[in-house]
């Protein structure tokens, strides 16, 4: 019951980030800090998932701590 | 009789008769302006003198009481009306000013660039997720490989062995009867970190050749 509520509520929060930021997309405005926020999305990614990203080009080039 | 003397008596004469005219003038003059101002009468009769001792008159004081008092009220209402227009007037000009301020810095979010509009990031952004985010221990785009060279297939689990060499992978789908099986992987295998398991993405394993 737990997994569940949590599977709801970060559905919820995707579709919630999504529908704001369509929202904010449609306005003079809000067009370009989507925009920017998406890049920054990027970014985050690629750095958050540094290992993948790694490992993708070169495994062995991998460090692994312990 | 000499000239001179004439002359001295005519213009004599001439003096007294002028100032006689004169005299003559005035009354006419003045009864013209009379008619002209009839308000200003020659015969107004000038107010008595106040003789004897001046008697209090005890009905006035309450009138001017009440007098100073409307005046007190009158006074406060009006700084009340004041400070209430003052109030105003400085409340719209702060709303104005903050409008402008917002108009402003709309105006220039709206003036930054945006290259290749919101389509580029969003695309680079879904390419990354595809890539980098792995499920049942391969990423998306390897399973997406995976499954296009038949190394992997997508079927039932639901009491079903899978008739793959090699086993399935462990991983929580939530809610799902569907899992992709994966076969025993060649010798290049990727030895992938097991981190924290997410919601979405599910616990992989390490697989090691």
């Amino acid at each position: 019951m737990g997994d569940v509520n949590g599977v709801v509520s970060w559905v919820a929060t995707w579709i919630i980030m999504i529908a704001l930021l369509g929202f904010l997309a449609q306005t003079n405005w809000g067009r370009p800090v989507v925009y920017w926020l998406l890049w920054l999305a990027v970014v985050l990614l690629l750095v958050t998932h540094a290992d993948e990203l790694t490992a993708l080009f070169n495994v062995n080039a991998l460090q692994l701590n312990g | 009789m000499s000239r001179a003397e004439s002359m001295a008596t005519i213009q004599a004469a001439l003096a007294t008769q002028d100032s006689a005219e004169a005299t003559r003038t005035m009354p006419t003059e003045m009864a013209d302006t009379a008619l002209l101002m009839p308000t200003i009468a020659p015969g107004v009769e000038a107010p008595a003198p106040i003789t004897g001792a001046i008697t209090k008159k005890p009905a006035e004081k309450p009138k001017k009481e009440q007098s100073e008092e409307e005046k007190l009220k009158e006074q406060q209402q009006k700084e009340e009306q004041t400070r209430f227009t003052d109030f105003r007037s400085n409340a719209t000009r702060t709303g104005s000013a903050l409008s402008g301020i917002l108009n402003g810095a709309g105006v220039r979010l709206a003036g930054l660039p945006t290259p290749g509009s919101l389509m580029l990031p969003l695309i680079i952004l879904l390419i990354f997720f595809m890539l980098l985010l792995p499920v049942n221990g391969h990423t998306r785009f390897v399973w997406l490989w995976m499954v296009l060279t038949g190394d992997a297939s997508i079927g039932q689990t639901s009491g079903s062995t899978p008739d793959v060499a090699g086993g399935t992978a462990t991983g929580t789908n939530p809610g799902g009867t569907t899992s992709i099986e994966s076969p025993a992987l060649p010798g290049n295998t990727v030895a992938i970190l097991a981190p924290s398991s997410t919601i979405g993405y599910g616990s992989y394993v390490e697989e090691v050749s």
